[in-house]
């Protein structure tokens, strides 16, 4: 378990790191934890695999096959669900 | 059949119910399809547009995508589909350089675009949400398009008349513009229906986004059969679990992708678990298919037939290949094949001259598939679509950079580019794209990008920078500056900023060298 495992301060990480990564040129878009990553073109195909990385190398946790499925990824909120399940 | 809506408005009369295209879970009937299309090109008719004008799609893939299109085709114009996950610049870009007469897209991707210094547009179509006035073109909601009549239009047809024009990386920064003629692509789809032998209870998958050329096969061929087009939502085909749970639950009899997706389908689609038994056909383009996956794809599903497309997006598929056998040995190639759809091909040495059998030389292309030529690029255009004598016999060829031999049993074998230009995950990319865009940043002295081979993309892509004396910037930094100009499949995966650059002895920038250093350790690869 690290230090930055409160669901607040992994919020906060997915946030900072989908603004910077995804929403560079995008600053119309309001990013919250509910925000529909796919459906509004937020993270793409190749966007999923920096996404999957970071999550991986930030919380220290090992993503099984079956959680890389839409519902686990769908928003913020679901990343932080999913990365609290695997701490 | 002379045109590619043609192809709609013949299935709408002999199979007006069946289905035309689904998306998460609704679907059009061919009648709904032709009627709405019918709305559509009425309605850029009453606007003022017409025969020979172009007019983009700035869009997400739905059913109503497809629509439009149909729309776009009956006006007699040609459509330019767009990447909707292109930085704004470039679609801006794009839309200036194509000089497009007009613009179907939604209202919040409009917000995003840059139509100030854009002197050709002159309507805007919104699917979805009320224009503001941010530009000189005339808006218009859909609303307007279901006012119209749905009964056919009397429109000009000519098959010589430009069907599409895609948009393609481009060596020298810019992305080129690929004009494709009815003619020319209803040869390919002609051709396609009857050798893979679709029909009307057919359900062809579509994978590639519109402006890729896989999209053609996936919607003119269905048209031309009856058959339905079920389009794969982006966020499924994200996940390899959720694609094969769609292939599943779809009953898809006819799969056309890049072999990255289906390498990806191999290692976590967990396909075994799927009922797959509709599925009859898989065909495959775009980029070369590692056979140590391909086989592990062939001995999960066994039953359906495979086939390995080739053809850049200048020529259509222009040679394919039966799979009947999976080569025993991994560090063998799956053969191009021997050429189709009404093309010819030859193998030629630098001289222009035939090569022996066996002997490496570049594919060239001549037939009715091929392009017309790249929009406003006329020296471009001369540059590969060369005038090419053979056994005294003057013809137009298309030179398409691939370095090929002939096998003993006639079939071609892909050996790499004269160029520089790669395919990662199945796109197509101009190195010099990349490079030009590095060299764009204030920051930047030299920039070299070179393909890091990869088993699941084919390559991913690393750039080496040197910073001019004193300048600053960060790897992250010059990231950022690449993700507001390209597609993010264009976005090097790693940034290296180094003191000076190999060089080999004549000079140049050793790409080798670049290239066998890889990724640093630190780059951690996914589970995905």
């Amino acid at each position: 378990m690290t230090t930055n495992s409160e669901p607040s301060a992994i919020d906060q990480a997915l946030l900072a790191f989908i603004r910077k990564q995804f929403l560079y040129d995008r600053t119309e878009v309001e990013l919250t934890p509910e925000s529909r990553l796919f459906q509004e073109s937020i993270i793409d195909s190749v966007g999923i695999l920096q996404l999957v990385g970071f999550v991986e190398n930030t919380f220290g946790v090992t993503l099984r096959p079956d959680d890389l499925v839409l519902k686990n990824f769908e928003t913020i909120a679901a990343v932080r669900t999913l990365v609290l399940n695997r701490l | 059949m002379k045109l590619l809506d043609q192809l709609l408005t013949n299935a709408a009369s002999c199979f007006p119910d069946r289905p035309a295209v689904r998306f998460r879970g609704t679907e059009l009937s061919y009648l709904e399809l032709e009627c709405l299309s019918n709305q559509v090109a009425r309605t850029l008719k009453s606007l003022g547009l017409g025969q020979g004008d172009r007019v983009a799609l700035y869009m997400d893939k739905s059913a109503v995508a497809v629509v439009v299109l149909y729309g776009i085709l009956k006006l007699g114009a040609s459509y330019v589909p767009i990447d909707p996950l292109a930085p704004a610049r470039r679609a801006s870009y794009i839309l200036d350089n194509c000089r497009t007469d007009g613009l179907i897209t939604t209202s919040e991707k409009l917000k995003s675009l840059d139509l100030s210094d854009n002197r050709f547009l002159k309507v805007v179509l919104l699917t979805e949400g009320e224009g503001e006035g941010t530009n000189r073109a005339c808006q218009v909601p859909w609303a307007e398009v279901l006012r119209q009549e749905s009964e056919p239009m009397e429109r000009p047809g000519n098959a010589e008349d430009q069907a599409y024009i895609l948009y393609t990386s481009g060596s020298t920064g810019f992305p080129k513009g690929v004009m494709i003629s009815h003619r020319a692509a209803l040869s390919f789809v002609d051709w396609a229906a009857s050798e893979f032998g679709l029909t009307s209870v057919d359900r062809l998958s579509n994978h590639a986004p519109l402006h890729f050329d896989l999209s053609i096969f996936d919607i003119f061929a269905a048209a031309s059969a009856g058959a339905c087009t079920v389009l794969v939502p982006p966020d499924v085909s994200i996940f390899p679990l959720e694609l094969s749970r769609f292939m599943e639950e779809e009953r898809i009899t006819v799969w056309y992708s890049v072999p990255s997706v289906l390498t990806r389908l191999v290692l976590h689609g967990q396909l075994e678990s799927r009922k797959l038994d509709a599925l009859r056909t898989i065909l495959f383009a775009g980029e070369v298919f590692p056979v140590k996956f391909l086989r592990q794809l062939v001995q999960l599903l066994p039953g359906p037939e495979y086939y390995n497309l080739y053809g850049p997006t200048e020529t259509n598929v222009c040679t394919f290949y039966p799979v009947e056998r999976v080569p025993d040995d991994d560090s063998v190639t799956i053969p191009i094949g021997k050429q189709c759809a009404g093309c010819e091909v030859a193998v030629l040495d630098p001289e222009r001259r035939r090569v022996t059998p066996g002997e490496e030389g570049e594919l060239y292309v001549r037939g009715a598939t091929l392009m017309s030529g790249y929009w406003g690029m006329p020296e471009k255009t001369r540059e590969v679509m060369a005038d090419v004598e053979l056994e005294g016999k003057s013809n137009v060829y298309y030179r398409t950079g691939d370095v090929v031999k002939q096998l003993d049993d006639g079939n071609l074998l892909f050996l790499g580019r004269r160029d520089e230009m790669i395919k990662s995950r199945g796109y197509r990319i101009e190195l010099g794209e990349i490079e030009a865009v590095l060299y764009a940043h204030p920051a930047v002295e030299i920039a070299a990008a070179v393909p890091v081979p990869d088993e699941q993309f084919g390559n991913l892509i690393k750039a080496v920078v040197v910073l001019k004396p004193g300048a600053v910037a960060g790897e992250s930094g010059l990231k950022s500056h690449c993700l507001e100009r390209l597609p993010r499949y264009m976005v090097p995966d790693v940034v290296e900023i180094r003191s000076s650059l190999p060089r080999t002895s004549s000079g140049k920038i050793d790409k080798k060298q670049l290239i066998s250093g890889g990724f640093p350790q630190d780059q951690k690869k996914t589970s995905l």
